[in-house]
């Protein structure tokens, strides 16, 4: 099965170049049916993926630039594994929720699968070279379909913002990739290589710092979250589903993948390895804290995002199994709950024609099944035990309690807070706010949630159930992992 | 049948008729809602008692949780007396109230009928994988299972707004206690490397260390929670903005005694942890007579019986926190038959007199509901602890343990618990004599209320035989059986029962009391020879302490509510806006005057950024690698 990894990559990234040439009518169903290729593939890698075997699998290596050792090198091992397959799946959800009445139709499927292809290929990237522009060819179809496509008064503007950020984040990241490169003194880009000839730690303090500015803006980490509320309010909800359910965890990933491994002891004037797990919980209360203050129900979901990616760092810098292996679960499961919950608010959207929590209520009487969905995926948001969210956060929470108890307790508040918010927000949607004598009478005119769009949220609900009460299905794969992955159950089990 | 069959099979029945009737997107017709609802708890009920009569134990695993570095949780059910004893309770006096519900909530259009079986199903099922999980983190998802389905159904009104808030409320008061009870999971996990009961039990040992009480203490945040004991009780008496059968079923048969349980399960835990151990008994105490005096005071017949509740969880409370495990879960059993009767005996007074539930406009049930005051009347004595009723029995043994342990710890508790019994009485006397047997209020909503309907009648009728006579199982008070005990014995260990003559004689007195204030409460509430306006306008402060209910709410609302709003406001408008986001914001103008400077279009712009960083990563990787270059050559 030598050069399916490739095939991962290229399919989506020629689809795309084909669905934008391919005419309004046909684009669509072609940029379907290589979602769907793409979902079939990934899960062929994650069904004959061997949890029992030791480094990446799959590999495929080539030399690229021989003057700089730049080589082409694909592999998967447990931590990328479902990822693919999240990316894939999500993917086809968005392609899916593409409505055909979207302006520039081909170029917006287009540069959707592009953005799978880019974010494919940074699962799949073991070489450092090869990362960055996989890491930039998802950044730069995302750049357009924001700015392109954006809605409200000035997309340009969430998208100038997003631009601003990602860039100094890339470019720093390209000093850190050169600085790997000379300092390692392994003349390198070979991510497994370079982990094993690590730089003095005053180097790995500085060149730590260049990956984790990009990474900390790509999660967010707090307080480098000021593009996301803009950049998810003016994003076209297509391409919020795999902007907000993937992309974000691209930033995760790399800290696990790159980050870690790379710098171990990043120390100098202080230590970053401590300062992380500060910052995510503090990210996981301000999230929370500012989802409370939210009139668009977008704006409460997209700040809610923020909280939630909290726990996932905060389970990464927790350095121990439990921690790391809560964090890649948390990554699935918000691509899972993220997703559903902006569909849910896209469909709320679409049939009041507004997003202002002032003037939405009452709702549940007129679409009695949109509330039903709407309420499970509001308890797996607030971390319902049996639901997927719930193990993520207990399993980051129950490593991060090893390492400080304080941070655990501090993340907890998280956990108290989210059903403050969620729970008003699905309240103050779905009920009345006033206090009828009777029952009123039932409603006779519904809005009901549309067959098509139930469709689309059933494999996510029912994902959150099999996450929730089987999680082993994901975690057996995580010890399985690449050569220079000392995390993640293998070095700390 | 294997008990590995029956216990899976025990929660799936349940689960099963959930999602049946939720299934049908709550379409399904009627009667098969009638059947389906109550049906599968009684199906579940009979493989409860095959359980019993078969005298099956064991730890039975279905399927690998989660596995990672060396924290290992299976899915395993842990059946034992204590487990089996709870099952038998939720699904047996689950089953009469289920059915009971089949009448009450008749006026409930078809959606509305369905979506509340299907609550209710949930219920039975999270509080079954509540008692019946053998690993910590399976007892914390049956514990939120039974929060979200509390909240369901304290909101099953949608369109009310007071339920919309009372259930967030418990949900998120409960959240709470949920992170109380997984923070101590941890302590427990990284202490003792076990998450497991059996795994975990066997590893604590008998010497106290800090882990041990912090784990106690944070497991009772969880009880306390949930079990809606000081200082987190306030969302009950607004739970009971539920309907009725989930008042009787949730906020006093079952769901609220599961900190109890809690602490029954961990006994061997609380045997060492003493500081704990004692909170426990002292919360409860303090409880139990907090809610009497505020039950002293409401008009409100379900909020007084939601304090009663919360009161007489305390007394469970005090009996397993001086470690009389099996007299607290007999006051459990004993609570489940009569405060489920009452508030089943409340509910057809308040069905018959069009959803009324303030007893200043009753009266004359007597006359006019004959049966139900008199079911109601056995579950009064019952609460009043007055012979030979099954509340006598319990909280008899209850206090009498407490009494007989001889420490100060146990003098203390039992004279609260004394003093909260004689309360007990005449709240209990005060609902009797005003709603039942005073005549008719003027302006009482129905002037001829009809007896329930029979499938009401026979599950409350049930409920008053089993109050009556359910004292038989244990009358160690007076000396006798002790088959509660007995049963019990091998999980939660044996606690003294040696009954002193001393002990009879305080049972004796505690006793007439309770019959003086009882029939004390006649005359201020039925002949008015005393007049309780003249205590009201004497003690007008005492009065307003009570009436609101020692001001918990208002103090909550000021301090958790607005303050975090205010918080969360402040916080947007002064940190977030002008520092996190202004900071993005001022490199971002600065940019763009300079972009404007040199009069390029908007659209331009962005394309221009993207040329200036792409251009900027080039020539600073270029630097990089010349500056390399040079120090390396």
């Amino acid at each position: 099965m030598s050069g399916i990894l490739s095939l991962i990559w290229l399919l989506p990234a020629a689809g795309g170049v084909l669905c934008a040439l391919l005419p309004r009518r046909l684009t669509r169903v072609a940029a379907i049916l290589v979602a769907a290729g793409e979902l079939v593939l990934t899960l062929i890698v994650a069904y004959s993926f061997d949890s029992s075997h030791h480094g990446y699998q799959f590999v495929e290596q080539a030399t690229w630039v021989p003057q700089f050792n730049v080589g082409y090198h694909l592999g998967v091992d447990g931590l990328s594994v479902w990822l693919l397959v999240l990316n894939a799946l999500i993917a086809l959800v968005a392609v899916l929720a593409t409505p055909a009445r979207t302006a520039r139709l081909s170029s917006f499927l287009g540069l959707m699968l592009l953005m799978e292809a880019g974010m494919a290929g940074v699962f799949e990237a073991l070489d450092l070279v090869l990362f960055y522009v996989f890491w930039e060819g998802m950044l730069i179809p995302a750049y357009f379909l924001l700015w392109l496509w954006g809605e409200g008064d000035r997309p340009w503007y969430a998208a100038l913002k997003f631009v601003l950020y990602t860039l100094a984040g890339s470019l720093l990241m390209l000093v850190g990739v050169i600085g790997e490169y000379a300092f390692s003194g392994a003349h390198t880009f070979d991510i497994a290589t370079l982990a094993a000839h690590q730089p003095s730690p005053a180097i790995q303090f500085g060149l730590f710092f260049l990956f984790a500015i990009a990474f900390v803006v790509k999660v967010p980490v707090f307080p480098f979250h000021s593009w996301l509320p803009d950049a998810y309010l003016a994003a076209p909800t297509p391409f919020l589903l795999m902007f907000a359910g993937v992309m974000g965890k691209t930033g995760a990933y790399a800290m696990l993948r790159i980050l870690l491994p790379l710098n171990p002891q990043p120390e100098g004037w202080w230590n970053w390895n401590a300062v992380l797990p500060v910052l995510a919980v503090l990210g996981i209360i301000w999230g929370a804290l500012l989802a409370l203050a939210q009139r668009d129900i977008k704006a409460v979901v997209a700040y809610s995002s923020i909280s939630h990616m909290g726990f996932i760092v905060l389970g990464i810098f927790a350095f121990n199994a439990q921690g790391q292996q809560g964090a890649v679960l948390q990554m699935l499961n918000h691509g899972i709950i993220i997703p559903a919950l902006f569909l849910l608010v896209a469909g709320i959207q679409a049939r009041t024609g507004t997003r202002d929590r002032e003037v939405l209520s009452d709702l549940a009487p007129r679409m009695p099944v949109m509330a039903g969905v709407f309420l499970i995926v509001t308890m797996a948001a607030l971390g319902l035990p049996g639901l997927n969210s719930f193990v993520g956060e207990f399993m980051t929470l129950l490593g991060a309690w090893q390492f400080s108890p304080w941070l655990a307790v501090a993340g907890a508040i998280g956990l108290v807070l989210a059903p403050v918010y969620m729970l008003r927000l699905f309240q103050g949607l779905m009920y009345s706010r006033t206090q009828p004598a009777h029952a009123p009478e039932p409603v006779t005119k519904r809005t009901d949630i549309a067959r098509g769009e139930l469709a689309l949220l059933a494999p996510l609900v029912a994902l959150m159930f099999l996450l929730g009460l089987y999680p082993y299905l994901i975690t057996q794969f995580l010890p399985a992992l690449g050569q220079g992955m000392q995390v993640l159950g293998s070095r700390w089990s | 049948m294997t008990g590995q069959l029956a216990a899976i099979l025990i929660l799936v029945l349940p689960a099963l008729g959930g999602i049946f009737l939720g299934g049908f997107n709550w379409r399904g017709p009627r009667l098969l809602t009638q059947l389906i609802g109550p049906g599968v708890v009684w199906l579940a009920f009979l493989v409860v008692l095959w359980l019993f009569f078969s005298g099956t134990t064991g730890d039975y695993t279905y399927w690998t949780w989660i596995r990672s570095g060396g924290f290992s949780v299976p899915f395993n059910l842990h059946v034992d007396h204590l487990s089996v004893f709870m099952c038998l309770v939720i699904t047996g006096v689950g089953g009469l109230i289920v059915t009971y519900a089949v009448g009450y909530m008749d006026h409930e259009t078809d959606g509305s009928y369905a979506r509340f079986f299907c609550y209710m199903d949930v219920f039975v099922l999270s509080m079954l994988l509540l008692v019946l999980a053998g690993n910590v983190v399976f007892l914390i998802m049956g514990w939120a299972g039974v929060g979200l389905s509390s909240y369901l159904l304290i909101g099953f009104y949608y369109w009310r707004r007071t339920a919309v808030v009372a259930a967030r409320k418990a949900f998120v008061m409960n959240v709470i206690g949920d992170v109380g009870m997984i923070l101590a999971g941890f302590v427990l996990f990284v202490t003792y490397h076990q998450i497991t009961y059996s795994g975990l039990f066997g590893a604590l040992g008998k010497s106290d260390s800090w882990q041990l009480e912090l784990a106690g203490f944070l497991l009772l945040v969880g009880g306390i929670a949930k079990s809606a004991q000081l200082p987190l009780h306030t969302w009950l008496p607004d739970a009971m903005e539920g309907p009725t059968p989930v008042s009787a079923l949730i906020h006093a048969a079952t769901m609220v005694t599961a900190g109890v349980y809690l602490v029954a399960r961990f006994s061997p835990l609380y045997n060492v942890a003493t500081g704990a151990h004692a909170s426990v008994a002292i919360v409860g105490a303090v409880s139990a007579l907090f809610a009497a005096t505020v039950a002293l005071v409401q008009t409100d017949i379900k909020r007084v019986l939601a304090y009663s509740t919360m009161s007489q969880i305390g007394y469970m409370f005090l009996a397993v926190g001086v470690g009389a495990y099996s007299a607290g879960m007999f006051h459990l059993l004993s609570h489940a038959f009569f405060k489920a009767l009452l508030f089943m005996a409340a509910g057809n007074v308040i069905h018959a007199l069009a959803d009324e539930q303030d007893m200043r406009r009753y009266g004359g049930l007597w006359k006019d509901m004959r049966t139900t005051s008199i079911t109601f009347l056995v579950g009064s004595l019952s609460l009043a602890g007055i012979i030979p009723f099954v509340g006598f029995f319990s909280k008899e043994s209850v206090l009498g343990e407490a009494f007989s342990s001889g420490t100060a710890l146990g003098y203390s508790v039992w004279a609260i618990g004394f003093v909260t019994a004689v309360l007990t009485a005449f709240y209990t006397g005060r609902m009797w004599w005003f709603a039942f047997v005073r005549p008719a209020a003027p302006y009482r909503p129905a002037e001829h209320p009809h007896e329930a309907a029979p499938v009401m009648l026979v599950p409350v009728a049930i409920l008053a035989v089993l109050a009556t006579f359910g004292g038989a199982l244990q009358t160690s008070a007076l000396g006798g059986w002790h088959l509660v005990s007995d049963f019990l014995k091998p999980v939660v260990g044996e606690a003294a029962t040696q009954t002193s003559a001393l002990e009879l004689a305080v049972t004796t007195l505690t006793l007439l009391l309770a019959i003086a204030a009882f029939l004390l409460a006649r005359q201020f509430w039925l002949t008015g020879a005393w007049s309780a306006e003249g205590w009201r306008r004497r003690l007008p402060a005492v009065t307003a302490l009570l009436e609101h209910k020692y001001y918990f709410d208002e103090i909550y609302d000021a301090v958790f509510v607005r303050g975090m709003d205010t918080a969360a406001h402040d916080s947007e408008r002064f940190l977030e806006a002008p520092l996190i986001d202004g900071a993005v914001r001022g490199v971002g103008s600065a940019a763009e005057s300079s972009a404007s400077g040199l009069s390029m279009t908007q659209s331009g712009l962005l394309r221009s950024y993207l040329l200036v960083f792409l251009g900027g990563a080039v020539v600073a990787a270029a630097l990089v690698l010349y500056t390399y270059s040079r120090l390396v050559g």
